[in-house]
């Protein structure tokens, strides 16, 4: 009962700033009806870059508004609750103090590099590195309408299936080629260390743990439900096409990375979609991961890719640890008592149960058979390590 | 370099001895303890090598076990009656006994052996704090009824119609069958009773799943066809004796005593 | 009037002799464990500790004005009475003395750790039961539950609903639960639990839990590197002194550890049979079953019970960096990876020992059943059983808070510590002789 108040409110207050943000873009003051393709380094460089930027710019303030008024919305809620009251300064307020955190992991240093690596590739790559490599196409979701990406993204012609079957072979072969290999390859693998999408949405789970923010927890049930949508999206993802429109018109991604290389777009329900996705980011870890219809279809393929998430099964102390970090809301992974492979479909490859697993070797990532990133108890407990005269750090 | 072993087991009420050399048992012998159970058994082992004309260098190891094991001087190292008489069933069992349970029945108390197909101990229970189930219990009774415990075993089989004994404790049962003499029952039947009231005792102690398996009695208790009878009427199934049960213990001291010597 | 004080009379000269019998048993088994050899350097704070609480019976050691929390169980978490201002004391009692009190008390079948409790309480005289200012005790069983119902007659008490699985909603419905607490622990304390506090108390114990995770590492690394009797006092001293404090000491034991190590010097040369210790928690000073163990010539290499290495060892893991979701890495902490025979499906409890097993080089179990404790009993055959199938003998002592049944439990040891061993290739030993 509790979890339905708190879904309503949480859906009134996105679908009011969604309508906001889908009236913010009639504004006289930017014109959005000329979509405008042309760009350039010097165009990048010029003062006519912040003009283009600034679709982008409503939508970061749209999205700040909206968090901050569900924040401000939910401390009035729990002030009024009896039972809440007394610790909703404590839960809500602005903070002293930082929790022991351990120390950083170079799995996760180099996560980061390369998701902003490939964003910048994604984004302006094309235009400083040329357009060598275009014809290759990775499963991302970044936007193909930017023309100048060094690598094509295979949303494209997923979502556009009539357009590709009227290219030549060869390109279509590319195309295939290309794509299957990456989703062989990498497999989700590509969700956690390449998407633009999903670095934004990391970057807004990193602001709202630097602010000390309380998320959304979803628990198995609304992870339960998550599912049909996800599967709804993405027949609408491959079928569009065929019934008149494409995956395109409304893909959140339109919004962002075109702006950012200095072209100007339709983007009524990018935008609009852009904010939600992005306050639901903040408050729920890879929110839209959970439905992404691209990730859908390269987890199909979990069971050939390279990357593996292992288990051995005696060490793990089932404490959930891996659980509460996945923000895919992979229950098995912790659940599992007999198989040592516990990688499922929705696995993205953060690593984020390796770093929070506290045993020794409970959980590892392996490449092809190699073991990548491995747990451990001493780098969990790194944080409190204590300095060099037996004292605890303050 | 000594090729003979003896095992001593230093039991409740008697101490045991046993030689044994080639493979097999050469010579037993008991005593009572006494009090100087130094003495008894220094003078046992003497005798043992005496009467089979060996010198003390010809053995090779002296092992001792049972509730006084830990002060016999003469021995050269001490086990726990489990594993003596675990061991002791490899050279003591018949033929066709494969490897299960033994109940032990001795003086002081009484155990149950689990063992693994290679005769290893499994797991083993015991009757602790308590005569219920001993040779004790049978010596009271016996007193009571003016017989010694070596007729017991004969007597009791000659029981027509068993008495019903229902308490375990010795004390009570001692009541039981005073009260039992007084109103004129047969000293068989009260025999037959008493046996019948240690066996259930005891195979209240086995566990539910292993009472599949084959059972071998030993200990002084075993001595007592009485007894025996009782166990197998109550199991209703075969019980196996071994060969020299009252020496079990010690056959397995020795036995081990081989294996270090 | 005279007769009042003939009762106040017979009174102090009941308490005397309940002090000096709690107080003897208490220094002989301290007395025991200070006699094995091989104990590392740095043990003099535990042993302090214990006697301080046992011996001298004296306050725990605290700031002045600090407010003592009682706790049971490892489902509370300390952090949050830390994070109140308030120092947590650990109440599971293995108080001989006591528990003859407390079988007056309690139901015959009770178990002894839950008389022992009640002794304490009825006779009020234990110093670290009466200085608390409330007592938080989670319901693991229906001991608990009526230990709890009598302690509430005598001091403030706060019962938490343990649920029967670790499911989603049952770590939401603790979650409510720990929030319940920190109110009762604001209201007894007058302090705020605030950010800043709560992430403090996390260090603290985030530093205990620091040093025994490293403890318990160096402990793999060598056999035979310390004596299980003397990881014991120091584990069960952990619940008698500030975290901070008690992770200081383990550092300096630890150090120590280390320095062996390098030498590779260990407490025996022999090849000690390896055991296992689980089920009912050992307290001190019921510790006669580890003694025991290392007396007849084993060593407990190593334990899965409350009172010893699984108490501290799960750390809570902050996934969430907000106030809540510390407050969920508690509840997450206290629930999930608990192998606690009171969840339904306890499953978790074997692979944990299959893994102490793997890690220490185990070659035999002890399972300790405290005489009452139903729970621990319930998960005997399975753990036999599975064990049976690695080939590791497993073997049950039932025992309750007296001596009465050391000579019982000396001559199981001693047979299951002769079955492993013979398990292992028989020493050659002649023995040349002359005469008898």
């Amino acid at each position: 009962m509790k979890y339905l108040k708190k879904i309503v409110i949480a859906s009134v207050i996105f679908i009011a700033v969604g309508a906001i943000a889908y009236f913010a873009y009639l504004f006289p003051f930017y014109e959005p009806e000329t979509s405008d393709f042309s760009t350039s380094i010097e165009k990048l460089l010029s003062a006519d870059y912040l003009t283009a930027l600034i679709p982008l710019f409503i939508i970061i303030g749209l999205t700040a508004a909206g968090i901050v008024l569900v924040i401000v919305l939910r401390k009035a809620l729990a002030k009024a609750d009896k039972k809440q009251s007394r610790f909703a300064d404590a839960r809500t307020g602005r903070h002293r103090g930082n929790v022991p955190k351990q120390k950083p992991v170079w799995f996760m240093i180099l996560r980061w590099t390369i998701m902003i690596v490939f964003a910048f590739i994604a984004i302006w790559g094309g235009l400083i590195f040329g357009m060598g490599i275009s014809a290759l196409s990775v499963p991302v979701l970044s936007c193909p309408w930017n023309t100048e990406e060094m690598t094509s993204s295979s949303c494209y012609y997923l979502s556009h299936l009539n357009e590709l079957f009227e290219l030549p072979w060869q390109s279509i072969l590319i195309f295939f080629a290309s794509t299957i290999g990456f989703i062989l390859l990498l497999g989700r693998a590509i969700c956690g260390f390449l998407c633009p999408v999903g670095l934004m949405q990391d970057i807004m789970d990193k602001n709202r743990q630097k602010t000390k923010t309380e998320g959304i927890k979803l628990n198995e049930k609304m992870y339960g439900a998550v599912t049909p949508a996800r599967w709804a999206l993405v027949l609408v993802f491959i079928g569009l096409c065929f019934a008149g429109g494409n995956f395109c018109n409304f893909c959140p991604a339109v919004a962002v990375s075109p702006v950012l290389a200095g072209m100007s777009t339709s983007l009524y329900i990018s935008g609009f979609l852009m904010v939600l996705i992005l306050m639901a980011g903040f408050f729920k870890r890879r929110a839209f991961c959970m439905v992404c219809p691209l990730g859908t279809i390269m987890g199909f393929f979990h069971k050939i890719s390279l990357f593996r998430i292992k288990k051995d099964t005696q060490s793990c102390t089932e404490c959930g640890a891996c659980y509460e970090a996945c923000p895919m809301g992979i229950k098995m992974i912790y659940t599992e008592r007999e198989k040592v492979n516990v990688t499922s479909a929705n696995c993205i490859m953060c690593g984020e149960c390796i770093r929070c697993c506290p045993e020794d070797k409970a959980l590892s990532m392996t490449c092809a058979g190699i073991k990548l990133y491995t747990s451990s108890r001493k780098k969990i407990m790194s944080g409190y390590e204590p300095d060099k005269t037996g004292r605890y750090a303050k | 370099m000594g090729k003979y072993y003896i095992g001593l087991d230093g039991g409740s009420t008697y101490l045991k001895a046993a030689l044994i050399g080639k493979g097999k048992v050469i010579d037993t012998m008991v005593r009572s303890t006494g009090i100087d159970n130094n003495g008894t058994a220094r003078k046992i082992a003497a005798e043992l090598c005496s009467r089979n004309s060996l010198s003390p260098s010809d053995i090779g190891y002296i092992m001792a076990t049972g509730y006084s094991r830990k002060i016999l001087e003469v021995a050269d190292d001490d086990i726990s009656e489990i594993t003596a008489h675990a061991y002791g069933v490899r050279m003591t069992a018949p033929k066709e006994y494969r490897p299960g349970m033994i109940i032990d029945i001795g003086g002081q108390d009484s155990k149950i052996i689990y063992l693994d197909q290679s005769y290893g101990v499994k797991n083993f229970s015991m009757n602790d704090k308590c005569a219920a189930g001993t040779g004790k219990f049978m010596e009271v009774i016996a007193q009571i009824l003016e017989t010694t415990i070596d007729n017991v075993g004969p007597l009791s089989l000659k029981a027509t119609n068993p008495c019903d004994i229902n308490s375990t404790c010795v004390v009570f049962a001692q009541s039981e069958v005073i009260s039992l003499v007084a109103r004129k029952y047969d000293r068989c039947d009260i025999l037959a009773g008493m046996h019948q009231s240690m066996a259930k005792r005891i195979i209240k102690m086995m566990k539910k799943t292993e009472k599949g398996v084959d059972i071998l009695m030993t200990g002084g208790g075993a001595l007592n066809t009485g007894l025996h009878h009782a166990f197998e009427e109550e199991l209703m199934r075969d019980v196996y004796v071994a060969q020299y049960p009252q020496f079990n213990g010690a056959i397995g001291a020795a036995l081990i005593a081989s294996e270090r010597g | 009037m005279t007769e009042s004080i003939k009762h106040e009379n017979l009174k102090q000269r009941q308490d005397k002799r309940f002090i000096n019998k709690e107080t003897q048993t208490a220094a002989k088994y301290l007395r025991r464990m200070k006699e094995l050899s091989g104990a590392p350097e740095g043990m003099e704070p535990f042993y302090d500790t214990l006697e301080r609480i046992y011996v001298d019976m004296e306050y725990i050691e605290k700031k002045p004005g600090q407010k003592t929390i009682g706790t049971y169980c490892v489902m509370t978490p300390p952090e949050l009475i830390y994070a109140s201002g308030a120092v947590p004391v650990k109440l599971c009692s293995g108080n001989y003395t006591a528990f003859s009190v407390g079988e007056n008390i309690a139901p015959r079948d009770a178990c002894p750790l839950v008389k022992a409790v009640a002794g304490f309480k009825q006779t009020g005289l234990m110093p670290i039961y009466e200085d608390c200012s409330i007592m938080v005790i989670p319901i693991t069983c229906d001991c608990k539950k009526k230990i709890a119902g009598m302690l509430s007659d005598s001091c403030d008490i706060m019962t938490m609903h343990i649920p029967a699985s670790r499911n989603d909603d049952d770590i939401d419905e603790y979650i409510r639960q720990l929030y319940d607490l920190m109110e009762r622990l604001e209201n007894v304390t007058g302090n705020r639990i605030t950010y800043e506090s709560l992430s403090n108390g996390f260090r603290k114990v985030g530093y205990a839990q620091y040093e025994l995770s490293e403890f318990i590492r160096l402990k793999k690394q060598l056999p035979y590197l310390i004596r299980g009797s003397h990881a014991m006092a120091i584990l069960n001293s952990s619940s008698y002194m500030p975290a901070d404090v008690w992770g200081r000491a383990l550092h300096r034991v630890n150090a120590a550890l280390k320095k062996r190590i390098a030498e590779k010097k260990t407490v025996t040369s022999k090849k000690l049979p390896r055991i296992l210790l689980t089920g009912s928690p050992i307290v001190f000073p019921n510790i006669k079953i580890p003694l025991l163990i290392e007396e007849m010539g084993g060593i407990v290499a190593g334990d899965e019970t409350c009172m010893g290495e699984r108490g501290l060892w799960d750390p809570a893991v902050i996934t969430n960096d907000s106030f809540d979701g510390m407050i969920r890495a508690l509840a997450n902490r206290a629930l999930r990876p608990c192998p606690c025979p009171t969840f339904a499906d306890n499953s978790q409890r074997i692979y944990r020992l299959k893994q102490l097993i793997k890690e220490n080089q185990i070659q035999g179990v002890i399972y300790h059943v405290l005489r009452g404790c139903l729970v621990y009993d319930h998960e005997y055959k399975r753990i036999e059983e599975e064990l049976g199938k690695l080939g590791i003998p497993v073997i049950r002592l039932e025992s309750d808070y007296n001596e009465e049944d050391i000579e019982q439990l000396r001559i199981r040891i001693e047979a299951f510590i002769e079955l492993i061993k013979l398990k292992q290739a028989p020493e050659k030993a002649v023995a040349v002789r002359r005469s008898f």
